[in-house]
């Protein structure tokens, strides 16, 4: 019999931290299953977008695993963009108990059911700041700042919140829109800022802090019930592994990119006073947004951690 | 110019009135993307207007199915893209290649309602990012056009069935 | 049970054979393009023909698309609006004394376009609407009009900004800023180039030339004009002043048209309304219909790395800088017969990026190479977007614009060879403006 040829897929190049979080997958899933495997790794978009990647491993076809940011999911589970929510973490320390203590899982089963797409170990770790075109400080000056921000209902009520003036860009035109200062500025983490060259245009990067990232390593259900059950075990504790590999290395490298950008004179970071303050103008938001799609107990339970 | 009874004539009138309702929801969908876009330039400006987040979806969702309905319009019309190799036929000969053309194009439109159908079930408890609107109420194109194909080619292959079999004159 | 059953070979000999043989038989594009997918989606266990309506689905659901249909809507509200009519009146009194006038005319306006738009098919439309029409009525031949207009609309992915560049800028990591840069050279050149080619035919072919317009005439027309002519400045000031995006820009044209249509020119009426919309629909849907088949085509030649495996060997052949450069494009030119731009960069400029690395290439270079012949690849038939328009919009067959199109496309060659052998024509404006970006 044939061996068991499994299809990823990546938005990314082989040098993104995505990339090399699956490879590290595969690597782990040959070493624990032990016997002759196939992986085929569709990168570059090739195949189309992370949200285009879940609903392929949704219908079970095509694409068997991938990377995929949860806001992609939530035209399956409404509940499912929460894990990437603004706002929710204080620092990295407090957003690896949070993933240490699997606090999400109600979040994954939901997914898991509704997509039958599971979430099998979770990667990210980059931390989204606000690349702008003008330095802001504190909450005045963020004040009407145009902002391009996700498409998540969240992100614009939050921001909105802060005072600042959210818009609604596609992605590719936000360098442009940079450029001829229809926006002001963008959000997202180093990875992104450097891959897309957001910093040629919006060189001054607010330290805000807004999000610490979340990017599940998913595989689909359909596929995975095909697989010998040794196969599945094996994914499964690769997956899991791998999701700690990708966290450790993003949330490392995050820094690493930011200060070389910064050392290299083509980024200027700018200190934000205010999070506190910050903080407390999205407190109410946040509060509702959770009750809205039933996740105030897993809110609370993140809030109550103390690290 | 052609037999105006039985169900060759039903058809011809029914079609006729399906693809005239086309036109004007044509027009409509292609007016209907101008607000959102609209709003979505002078809310940035003044805070009069509401700045609402769902206006990119929707524009693209109209697009959708703009796109969509000039399709079945165009294959009413015979007016799709065509690389065409052999301009000078005619007759019973053009009779022949169009039936022939007109065949691939079926198997195109049953593609299109089957896995179309699919396609819609796939979707009919899921809600799009911005707007909330259920994805059926888009993916419904497929189908719909699918079938749209299938009667507008009907009429066409029953057209040139009938100058191939030598029934009657092609239509200038 | 989960091995691929095909190979890339089988897999790209079900795809070309299938598109071509179903073009042979009279098929059209889209349809060629989407039912060539069937068989391998039928035959390959992990994949379904839902795929098909995905893919097609994925193709129209984009925002920067919607610029096809407004800038097209635009035009036909310029057309019927008399505004189109004023500003040929004005700018046959510029130059009208100049051979071949309308379509130098038709040349400029693409290169204005070009600074606005990133959409080549958006200027395919909504110049073909303008001009064609207006050029047969002064005597141009069908298939001249058809093939300047089509050759031209490719500058507008060519002379920044470019959707092309800042898609390339994103999956090859190269600075979008320094591509901007690069691509005003090349562009500008090229529009010469084809100003050059249409001199060359209006002396051969006769084409009408006016008397020179009196001074009180050129004031009569450039009054009348006034309104018309604000058009431009709109657009282009709204995107200095940074009011709205490129794609925005496509709806204060269609504002803006409408508006002059109806309440300044007045030659708008209800039924000229309905005629705009309809056009535009009917034109938008054959083309936007096209681009969503063929991202089906592209993601399957993609799930089997096609490209991959045809160009594996290709890196030991060792050639040197400028035989690569000529390679890529060649590569280039033909993946532009069958694909979109933005599929093929993805698909085939990754594939190609390490070659060009190996070969010495400054990576604005490659990529500016490349885009321009993706750029000629929107008037190669049998997938060439701008042609097609061009032709539907004229009412012609492509065959019949074929050999115009070809011939213009020779001096445009030559300016591509030109850039692959002097890497400056790329080079030099971001060096001298922006050292940073070619870091
Ligand atoms: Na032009
Ligand atoms: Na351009």
């Amino acid at each position: 019999q044939a061996p068991v040829t499994l299809n990823g897929a990546s938005q990314f190049n082989d040098d993104h931290v995505f990339n090399r979080c699956m490879t590290r997958f595969e690597e782990l899933v040959k070493q624990y299953y032990g016997r002759p495997i196939n992986f085929v790794m569709h990168k570059n978009s090739s195949l189309g977008l992370e949200k285009q990647f879940f609903e392929y491993m949704s219908a079970g076809r095509a694409v068997d695993y991938a990377i995929v940011s949860p806001a992609h999911m939530s035209t399956f589970s409404r509940a499912a963009p929460f894990i990437d929510a603004p706002f929710l973490f204080r620092d990295l320390a407090h957003w690896n108990t949070v993933l240490d203590q699997d606090l999400f899982k109600p979040v994954a089963d939901e997914v898991a059911r509704r997509a039958r797409v599971e979430l099998i170990g979770y990667a990210g770790g980059g931390i989204r700041n606000i690349f702008s075109s003008r330095p802001a400080r504190n909450m005045a000056e963020l004040r009407g700042l145009r902002v391009r921000v996700q498409g998540a209902p969240i992100w614009s009520r939050t921001f909105q919140a802060i005072g600042m003036a959210p818009q609604v860009i596609a992605y590719n035109e936000v360098y442009n829109a940079i450029q001829n200062n229809v926006i002001e500025a963008g959000e997202n983490e180093a990875a992104g800022v450097e891959q897309m060259r957001f910093f040629e245009v919006g060189p001054n990067l607010l330290m805000t802090q807004h999000a610490i990232t979340i990017r599940p390593l998913c595989f689909s259900s359909q596929t995975l019930a095909r697989l010998p059950r040794e196969l599945q075990e094996a994914i499964r504790r690769a997956g899991r592994e791998a999701g700690v590999f990708g966290r450790q290395t993003e949330s490392s490298e995050d820094e690493q990119k930011v200060a070389a950008l910064e050392a290299a004179g083509r980024l200027r970071r700018i200190p934000f006073t205010e999070r506190a303050q910050m903080n407390a103008a999205v407190l109410p938001v946040m509060a509702a947004y959770a009750r809205e799609i039933d996740a105030e107990g897993i809110q609370s339970r993140i809030n109550a951690i103390t690290s | 110019m052609a037999p105006q009874s039985g169900v060759r004539g039903a058809l011809r009138r029914f079609n006729e009135l399906y693809a005239r309702f086309l036109e004007w929801l044509l027009v409509f969908s292609v007016a209907s993307i101008i607000p959102p876009v609209t709003l979505q330039i002078f809310a940035r400006f003044t805070e009069l207007l509401p700045r609402y987040i769902w206006t990119e979806e929707a524009s693209r969702f109209l697009l959708v199915w703009t796109v969509m309905i000039g399709a079945m319009v165009a294959i009413r019309e015979g007016t799709h893209f065509n690389v065409d190799l052999f301009p000078n036929l005619k007759g019973r000969g053009k009779a022949a290649a169009d039936l022939v053309a007109g065949f691939f194009i079926v198997v195109f439109a049953l593609v299109f309602v089957w896995w179309g159908w699919e396609f819609v079930d796939s979707a009919w408890f899921r809600i799009s990012e911005l707007a909330e609107l259920p994805l059926w109420t888009i993916y419904i194109a497929w189908p719909v056009a699918g079938l749209s194909f299938l009667i507008f080619m009907a009429e066409r292959i029953w057209d040139d069935l009938a100058v191939l079999t030598g029934a009657e004159e092609p239509r200038a | 049970m989960m091995a691929s059953t095909l190979t890339a070979g089988q897999a790209a000999a079900f795809l070309f054979g299938g598109f071509f043989g179903l073009l042979f038989l009279r098929v059209p594009v889209a349809v060629a393009l989407g039912l060539s997918c069937l068989p391998l989606l039928l035959l390959e266990d992990r994949l379904w023909p839902m795929i098909l309506v995905q893919e097609t689905f994925n193709g129209f659901n984009s925002f920067i698309l919607i610029a096809v249909p407004f800038f097209l809507l635009a035009a036909n509200l310029m057309n019927i609006g008399g505004i189109t009519d004023r500003l040929v009146r004005f700018s046959r009194a510029i130059v009208g004394h100049m051979p071949g006038s309308l379509a130098q005319i038709n040349v400029v306006l693409s290169i204005f376009f070009a600074g606005i738009s990133g959409s080549s098919t958006a200027d395919a439309a909504s110049q073909s609407k303008i001009f064609i029409d207006a050029q047969r009525r002064e005597g141009y031949d069908d298939s001249f009009s058809v093939a300047i207009t089509a050759v031209s609309a490719v500058l507008a992915v060519i002379i920044p900004p470019s959707i092309l560049m800042i898609v390339w800028g994103g999956v090859l990591t190269v600075s979008i800023g320094g591509l901007f840069l690069a691509g005003v050279l090349p562009g500008l050149l090229i529009g010469v180039a084809q100003m050059a080619t249409v001199h060359v035919y209006a002396k051969i072919r006769n084409y009408p030339t006016y008397t020179r317009a009196t001074l009180r005439e050129f004031f009569a027309a450039f009054i009348v004009a006034v309104p018309a002519l604000m058009t431009p400045f709109i657009i282009i000031g709204g995107k200095i002043f940074g009011w709205f995006t490129a794609t925005e820009a496509a709806c204060i044209a269609v504002l803006y048209a409408g508006a002059l249509s109806i309440f300044v020119y007045r030659e708008m009426d209800m039924k000229g309304l309905r005629t705009a919309f309809m056009d535009t629909g009917k034109l938008s849907g054959i083309t936007l219909f096209c681009v969503g088949t063929a991202s089906a085509f592209g993601w399957l030649l993609a799930y089997y790395k096609i490209p991959e495996a045809m160009l594996s060997g290709v890196i030991a052949w060792d050639m040197g800088p400028v035989a690569t450069g000529f390679f890529i494009a060649g590569v280039f030119l033909i993946v532009g017969c069958f694909l979109d731009a933005i599929p093929a960069i993805i698909i085939v400029g990754t594939i190609l990026q390490p070659m060009a690395e190996h070969a010495g290439l400054h990576p604005i270079h490659f990529a500016m190479i490349s885009i321009v012949s993706l750029a000629f690849g929107l008037v190669t038939p049998p997938y060439g977007l701008c042609l097609m328009i061009a032709c539907s919009v004229a009412g012609i067959r492509i065959t019949d614009a074929l050999k115009d199109t070809m011939i213009m496309l020779v001096p445009m060659l030559a300016v591509l060879a030109t850039l692959i052998m002097w890497p400056d024509m790329a080079l030099l404006l971001p060096r001298l403006i922006e050292p940073d970006f070619l870091k």
